[in-house]
C-alpha cells in the first residue's frame, strides 16, 4: 500500500522492524524500529510526552531471557515527534523527516542533540596492533582492514560506523594505545545487590547490549566503566537486585522546558535544577561543578537569561 | 367568557356532532363515507351525523360552527386525517364556536385506513365505523380544561455556526434577541469555509462568508461560544435550560493572532481544516478568516499540557495571552427557541474498493479538491497530482460518490455534487484551458436557478460528459496514471479512459455526532439520518419538538442559497415565537385526586422530570406544574387510581378500548402508539400508502410510558385477539426516558401471562419511530398471523384469566 498523502499515520510492522510513515503532499515523516537492535529498555517510553509507547514485558524461565522485553506504539497518540529516536541509547530508533534524519522537535529547537562521540586517532594506532577494539565491541561499530605484509598482518585502516556504535568505552580501555576517545552521553551508577540473585539467573547478563554484566562463578558480575546506563538489566531482573540510575546527560544547548520535562522523567528533579544552575552561572562551590566543567562545560558560555527564563517555567508549572 | 369556553357543564346532556370527510377521493376512494356517517348517527349521543367533501376546507368549517350553534352541540368528531396534521384546525373552529377545544376529538380515517386499505373497500369503511365509534365513546367523557399561558424568554439558541447557523443567528440578533450561537469548532464557518468557489455564481466561497463571519463576532446582540458543545436542555418551548460546555482554548482574549507563536511550536500534525493534505503546530488558528480570530492550542497534541512542560509558545507570546491552566468552563443560558444548524459531514470512499481512494495517490475526493484549488489552500492554488505535484494533464470526475446507492454508501440523492463538479471543472478549464477533463455520471441535477446556464457553459467549455460511471480504476504503477473502465450506456459501448487525476464527487451525509443532539433536544430522524421536519411541505422547518426549528443541512442535503433560505425562515419561525413573548402549553397535566392518593410515592419515582413531590406527612402528592411535560407515566404507575391524566384519562381510554372491542375483538390487534414516534409511523406508513391488514385499532397517548398495565389486561378481557405496545426507541424517547418503563411494565405483564398460562406472544412491545412506516407495517403483518393464530379457547382463557375477580364478582 502507498501511503495516502493525507497525513494519517501508517504502521507497517514485520519481524526485523517497525516502520511508522505520515506523509503529507509535501512532507514525509519516518520513524523506525529496529528490532533487533532493540532491548526494550524502555527509556523511550519513559520519555514519550504523547504515551505512544508500550512496553511489553520480558519473559524470565528459569533465570533465563527466553523473550527480551519489547516496545509497541500506539499510532492514535504518536505525533511522530521523534523524541524517543534522539534518545534512544542503542540506536535502535530513528526519524526521518524528508528523508534527513532528524527528529521533528529537535528540527523545530524544542529538542537537543546528544553529544556523544568516538573518536580515532589514527596515528595512534599501532599497525601491528591485535585489533582488541573491533574484538571487544560488542556491535559492528569498529571495522579494522588489514594487509598481510610479508606474511605479517598490518593494519591499513580502522573504520568507525558511528550509526552502529553504542558508545559503552569498551573500544576505549582495551586499547593500548590511547588511539580512541568515547564520549558516553549519559552517565550514571549501576549497583547490583548479589545476595538478591536467584540461583542460576543469568537474564540480566543475556540482556546488556555492552556486556557490561557478565557471569562468573554463577553470578552476575558488574563491570560499570561499559554501562550506558540503558537499565535493561533492571527492567529484566526478577528480583530487584540491580539499580542503574542517571545524574547526567550530555547534549546540545537547548532553550526548551520539553527537553526539561524528558531530563526529569530520564534522571531526577535534582539533576534538572542542577542542569538550570548551571545554566544560569549560579555556581556555588561544589565539586560536582568542577568536575562537569572540566570534562563537558567548558566551551558551553552560560546563558543566564535563559536559564531565568528556565527556572519561571518550572516554577510556574509547580504552582 | 372563561364560563362559556369551559362549558359543557357537567350536569348538561351531551351532544356529539360527527363528520366525515371524503378529503376528495383520499378517503371516499376506499371508504363510503355516506355509510360511515349514517352508521354515526346510530351511535349514543351523536346528535348529528354529516359527510363532506373536505371537512378541513371553509365551508367545512362554517358547517361544524353553525351546527354547533344551531343544534347546540357539545362535543364535536371529526373522521379525516391524522390528528397531528388538523387537529388545530378544528380544535380553533370549535372555540371560535364556542366551544372548548379540549371536546374536539379526531378519527383518523386516512393515514389509519382509507390509505392503507386501499384494495378492501368494504373491510375499511367498516374499519372506519370502528375509528368513529372509539372516538364518539371517547369525546363523551371528555372535559373541558384550561391551558396555562406560559412567558417565551426572548433569547435564542443556534447549535452550530456553518452558513445557516450564522444566518439564523444574525437573522435573529438583527430583529433584536438575544442569541447565543454554539459552535463545537474553534471558528465558525462551517464546509462553507473550506470550499474555493460556489455554484452557480463562481463567488469566491469565504469572500461572500468572511464578512457574515466578522459580523456575527461583532454583533451586540449575538454571544459567540465556539469550541463548545451543548450539554444538556431541559425545560419546554419557551422555556430551555441549556447547559454548554466551554473547552478550554489556552489563550485568552488577549491574542493578537500575530503568529509568532506557530513559528516555535515543535509539535506538527495533520491540518483538519486542509484534509490532512497538509500539517499545522499544536497551537493554531483554523484558518486566515477565523471568528474568533485567536489562536488555540490542541490539547490532544501539545506537548505543554498536564504534567510536561514545553511552553515555547508563552516565551514568545508578546501580550502573555497563553495560559496553561485553561479550565472547561460551564455556562448555563436560558432560551425560548433553539435553532439546530448543525450541518453535515462528507462521505467517505474509502469503502469503495474500486475507486482505489487512498490506495491511488492520484485519486482525491472533491473536498480536497477545493482546497487544492484554493489559492490559500498548501498548494498555493495549483491543482496538482499528489503523485508528483504536478498539473494534471486529463482529469476525470466520478459523480454520485456514496449517493444514490443503498450498497455504495446512502440511497438519497445528494444536491449538490453534480453542480459542484461542473463548478470544479469550470475552474480547471479557468485556469489550465488545455487540461481535458471527463465527467462521469449518472444523470446530471441542474434543477436550481442558473444551474443549467452553468452546466452549458461547461459543455460550450469542452468538458466531456460520459453517462455511466466507472465500474473500476486500475493504476499504472510507473505513471500513476489511472485506467477508467466502464460502460457508456448512451451510446452502448464499453470505454477504458486515461487520466492524471481522479477526482470523487463525493455525497453529505448527517454528522456523525448528530445522534447526540437528537438526543438533547429529543428530535426525530429520517431513514436517511437527518433530522426530521414536522411537516415536509407546510412545516419544513420546524421540529416535532415546540419550539426548535432546523437550518441548513442538518436537515437534509442542500447547497449554500437553500441553507441560507431555511435559516431564515427558521429565525423567522423562532422570532414569532418570541415575538408573541407567550405560548400557551397543552392541558395534559396530572390532576392528583388526593381523596385516593395514598402518598406512596410510586409517581414521584418513574417521573422523568421529577415534577411529583410527596409530602410524606399528609401522605399526598403534588405535582409542579411547571416542570410536568405531560407523559402520562405517573398515572400509569399509580395502583390507586388517585391520578387523572388530563384529556387522556383512563375512562377515556377504557371507552375507546371498549368501543374497539365491541364486534370481533378475536379478529382485532389493539394497538397503543405513542403520539411522536409509533403513531407518526403508522401516518407514515399511510402517508406512502403500505398496505397492511385492517385489523389493528390504533389507540394514541402522549407516550407509551400512559399505557398501562390495566389498559392491556382491559383489552385482552374484552377478547382482543393481540395487543401491541409501541413507542419511540429506547433513548429517543420524548420523555427523557419514561418509554423505559414502558418495557418495565410490557415484561411485567409478559411474565403474568405466562404465570397465568397464556400465550404471552400475544402481548408485542415495538420501538417504532417516526420514520419507520414499513416497520409499523411490518409489524401488523407479523401480528396478523397471530391474531389468525389465536384460537377461540385461548381467548376464553384470556378473557377469563385477564378479568379482575372483583368485577367479575359485580358483574
Ligand atoms: C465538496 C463540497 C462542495 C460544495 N460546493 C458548494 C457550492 O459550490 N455551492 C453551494 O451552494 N454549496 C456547496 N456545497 C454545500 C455547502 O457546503 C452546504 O450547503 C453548506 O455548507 C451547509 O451549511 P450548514 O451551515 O448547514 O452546515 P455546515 O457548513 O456543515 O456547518 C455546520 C456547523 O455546525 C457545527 N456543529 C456540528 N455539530 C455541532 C454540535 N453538536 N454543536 C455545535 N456545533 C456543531 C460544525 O462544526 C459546523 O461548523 C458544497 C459541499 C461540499 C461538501
Ligand atoms: S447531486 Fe448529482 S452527483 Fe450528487 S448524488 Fe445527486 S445526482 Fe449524484
Amino acid at each position: 500500500m502507498v501511503n495516502n498523502l493525507r497525513g494519517n499515520p501508517i504502521k507497517y510492522e514485520n519481524s526485523q522492524e517497525i516502520r511508522i510513515e505520515r506523509e503529507f503532499l509535501t512532507r514525509k515523516y519516518l520513524l523506525r524500529l529496529n528490532k533487533n537492535l532493540c532491548n526494550g529498555c524502555g527509556l523511550c517510553s519513559k520519555i514519550c510526552p504523547e504515551e505512544a509507547i508500550k512496553e511489553e514485558p520480558p519473559l524470565v524461565v528459569n533465570g533465563h531471557l527466553e523473550k527480551k522485553p519489547t516496545i509497541d506504539f500506539d499510532i492514535d497518540s504518536c505525533i511522530l515527534c521523534g523524541e524517543c529516536a534522539v534518545l534512544c541509547p542503542l540506536n535502535a530508533l530513528d526519524m526521518e523527516v524528508d528523508g534527513k534524519e532528524i527528529s521533528t522537535f529537535v528540527k523545530n529547537e524544542a529538542f537537543p542533540v546528544l553529544l556523544k562521540e568516538i573518536n580515532i586517532t589514527k596515528e595512534k594506532c599501532d599497525p601491528e596492533c591485535d585489533a582488541k577494539c573491533q574484538e571487544e565491541c560488542p556491535t559492528e561499530a569498529i571495522r579494522v582492514t588489514k594487509k598481510s605484509e610479508k606474511g605479517q598482518d598490518r593494519i591499513t585502516n580502522v573504520q568507525i560506523t558511528e550509526s552502529l556504535c553504542f558508545y559503552c568505552k569498551r573500544c576505549e580501555l582495551a586499547c593500548d594505545h590511547d588511539a580512541i576517545q568515547v564520549r558516553k552521553p549519559f552517565r550514571g551508577s549501576i549497583e547490583l545487590n548479589t545476595d538478591l540473585c536467584p540461583e542460576g539467573c543469568m537474564a540480566c547478563a543475556e540482556i546488556c547490549p555492552t556486556h557490561t554484566i557478565q557471569i562468573e562463578n554463577d553470578k552476575p558480575q558488574v563491570f560499570s566503566e561499559f554501562c550506558i546506563f540503558c537499565s535493561a538489566c533492571q527492567k529484566v531482573c526478577p528480583n530487584q537486585a540491580i539499580d542503574v540510575s542517571r545524574d547526567w546527560i550530555f547534549h546540545t544547548d537547548v532553550t526548551a522546558a520539553a527537553w526539561l520535562t524528558a531530563l526529569k522523567k530520564l534522571t531526577s528533579v535534582k539533576t534538572v535544577a542542577k542542569e538550570l544552575r548551571i545554566k544560569s552561572g549560579q555556581r556555588r562551590t561544589s565539586t560536582v561543578r568542577g568536575r562537569e566543567r572540566q570534562l563537558h562545560l567548558k566551551s558551553e558560555q552560560p546563558n543566564s537569561d535563559q536559564a531565568e527564563a528556565f527556572l519561571k517555567i518550572l516554577n510556574k508549572y509547580k504552582k | 367568557m372563561k364560563a362559556s369556553k369551559l362549558s359543557p357543564k357537567s350536569n348538561e346532556d351531551i351532544r356529539i356532532g360527527v363528520y366525515v370527510c371524503h378529503c376528495g377521493k383520499n378517503i371516499a376512494g376506499s371508504v363510503d363515507c355516506a355509510d360511515v356517517a349514517e352508521y354515526a348517527s346510530t351511535l349514543p349521543h351523536v346528535v348529528l351525523s354529516k359527510h363532506n367533501l373536505y371537512t378541513c376546507s371553509d365551508p367545512g368549517q362554517e358547517t361544524i360552527k353553525k351546527d354547533v350553534k344551531e343544534h347546540n352541540l357539545n362535543r364535536v368528531v371529526v373522521a379525516s386525517c391524522t390528528p397531528r396534521l388538523h387537529e388545530p384546525t378544528f380544535r380553533r373552529t370549535c372555540e371560535e364556536a364556542g366551544l372548548n377545544k379540549y371536546l374536539f376529538e379526531m378519527a383518523n380515517i386516512r393515514e389509519h385506513c382509507s390509505w392503507v386499505h386501499l384494495y378492501e373497500p368494504e373491510k375499511a369503511t367498516a374499519k372506519a365505523k370502528d375509528l368513529v365509534r372509539m372516538a364518539v365513546a371517547r369525546s363523551a367523557l371528555m372535559e373541558p380544561q384550561e391551558e396555562a399561558v406560559v412567558p417565551v424568554t426572548r433569547k435564542a439558541l443556534v447549535i452550530g455556526g456553518g452558513v445557516a447557523g450564522i444566518q439564523a443567528a444574525l437573522d435573529l440578533a438583527d430583529t433584536g434577541y438575544k442569541v447565543y450561537l454554539v459552535e463545537k469548532s474553534p471558528s465558525i464557518g462551517g464546509k462553507m469555509a473550506q470550499i474555493d468557489k460556489t455554484f452557480p455564481t463562481m463567488d469566491c466561497s469565504i469572500c461572500i462568508l468572511a464578512p457574515k463571519m466578522s459580523d456575527v463576532g461583532k454583533h451586540p446582540n449575538i454571544e459567540l461560544l465556539t469550541n463548545s458543545e451543548v450539554t444538556e436542555v431541559g425545560g419546554y418551548i419557551g422555556n430551555f435550560k441549556v447547559k454548554v460546555l466551554k473547552k478550554p482554548t489556552y489563550v485568552t482574549k488577549d491574542c493578537t493572532a500575530c503568529g509568532d507563536c506557530v513559528d516555535v511550536c515543535p509539535v506538527e500534525i495533520p491540518n483538519e481544516f486542509e484534509v490532512g493534505l497538509t500539517w499545522r503546530k499544536a497551537i493554531y488558528i483554523p484558518f486566515p478568516q477565523s471568528v474568533p480570530a485567536r489562536y488555540l492550542i490542541d490539547e490532544k497534541c501539545c506537548i505543554g499540557l498536564g504534567e510536561n512542560t514545553c511552553a515555547k509558545c508563552k516565551e514568545v507570546c508578546g501580550p502573555d495571552a497563553i495560559i496553561f491552566n485553561d479550565k472547561a468552563e460551564e455556562v448555563e443560558l436560558k432560551v425560548g427557541t433553539i435553532i439546530v444548524a448543525t450541518g453535515l459531514d462528507v462521505f467517505d470512499p474509502v469503502s469503495l474498493m474500486e475507486y482505489g481512494y487512498l490506495r491511488f495517490p492520484n485519486t482525491i475526493t472533491s473536498l480536497e479538491f477545493e482546497r487544492l484549488i484554493n489559492a490559500g489552500g498548501p498548494t498555493g492554488g495549483r491543482l496538482v497530482r499528489p503523485s508528483n505535484l504536478r498539473i494534471p494533464k486529463k482529469v476525470a470526475f466520478i459523480q454520485c460518490i456514496g449517493s444514490r446507492s443503498e450498497k455504495r454508501g446512502n440511497p438519497y440523492c445528494s444536491n449538490v455534487c453534480c453542480m459542484n463538479t461542473i463548478k470544479d471543472a469550470l475552474l480547471i478549464k479557468e485556469h489550465w484551458p488545455d487540461v481535458k477533463i471527463y465527467v462521469f455520471y449518472i444523470d446530471i441535477r441542474a434543477i436550481g436557478k442558473g444551474f443549467e446556464d452553468l452546466f452549458r457553459r461547461a459543455k460550450e467549455a469542452g468538458v466531456i460528459f460520459i453517462r455511466g460511471l466507472p465500474a473500476e480504476i486500475i493504476e499504472d504503477r510507473k505513471s500513476k496514471n489511472l485506467w477508467l473502465v466502464g460502460e457508456n450506456t448512451l451510446e452502448k459501448e464499453i470505454y477504458t479512459i486515461n487520466v492524471g487525476m481522479v477526482v470523487l464527487s463525493i455525497g453529505l451525509r448527517p454528522r456523525d455526532d448528530s445522534g447526540k443532539v437528537q438526543q438533547l433536544l429529543r428530535l426525530s430522524k429520517t431513514s436517511d439520518g437527518f433530522f426530521m421536519e414536522a411537516h415536509p411541505k407546510l412545516r419544513p422547518v420546524d421540529t416535532p419538538t415546540g419550539g426548535v426549528f432546523l437550518a441548513g443541512c442538518a436537515e437534509g442535503p442542500k447547497d449554500i442559497k437553500d441553507s441560507v433560505t431555511q435559516a431564515s425562515a427558521a429565525a423567522a419561525r423562532a422570532g414569532i415565537l418570541m415575538a408573541k413573548g407567550k405560548v400557551t402549553v397543552e392541558a395534559l397535566t396530572p390532576k392528583m385526586l388526593p381523596e385516593k392518593c395514598m402518598g406512596c410515592g410510586l409517581c414521584a419515582r418513574v417521573c422523568p422530570y421529577n415534577a411529583i413531590t410527596v409530602d410524606k406527612e399528609k401522605k399526598i402528592a403534588k405535582v409542579v406544574e411547571a416542570a410536568c411535560a405531560g407523559c402520562g407515566t405517573c398515572g400509569a404507575e399509580c395502583s390507586f387510581n388517585a391520578i387523572e391524566m388530563r384529556h387522556f384519562t383512563d375512562e377515556q381510554i377504557y371507552a375507546q378500548i371498549n368501543a374497539a372491542t365491541e364486534k370481533d375483538a378475536d379478529k382485532k390487534i389493539i394497538a397503543f402508539c405513542c403520539n411522536w414516534c409509533s403513531y407518526a409511523g403508522a401516518d407514515f406508513a399511510g402517508v406512502s400508502r403500505m398496505q397492511y391488514p385492517p385489523s389493528v385499532r390504533i389507540i394514541r397517548t402522549m407516550c407509551s410510558g400512559r399505557v398501562s398495565t390495566k389498559f392491556v389486561e382491559r383489552a385482552f378481557s374484552r377478547g382482543a385477539a393481540a395487543v401491541l405496545v409501541a413507542g419511540c426507541h429506547l433513548n429517543d424517547c420524548h420523555y427523557i426516558n419514561a418509554n423505559y418503563q414502558t418495557k418495565k411494565r410490557v415484561e411485567k405483564l409478559w411474565k403474568k401471562m405466562e404465570r397465568l398460562g397464556l400465550d404471552k406472544n400475544r402481548l408485542q412491545l415495538a420501538w417504532i419511530s417516526a420514520a419507520e412506516g414499513a416497520k409499523f407495517a411490518s409489524k401488523i403483518k407479523e401480528m396478523q398471523r397471530i391474531v389468525e393464530g389465536a384460537t377461540k379457547e385461548e381467548i376464553e382463557k384470556t378473557v377469563d384469566r385477564m378479568t379482575p375477580k372483583k368485577l367479575q364478582v359485580t358483574a
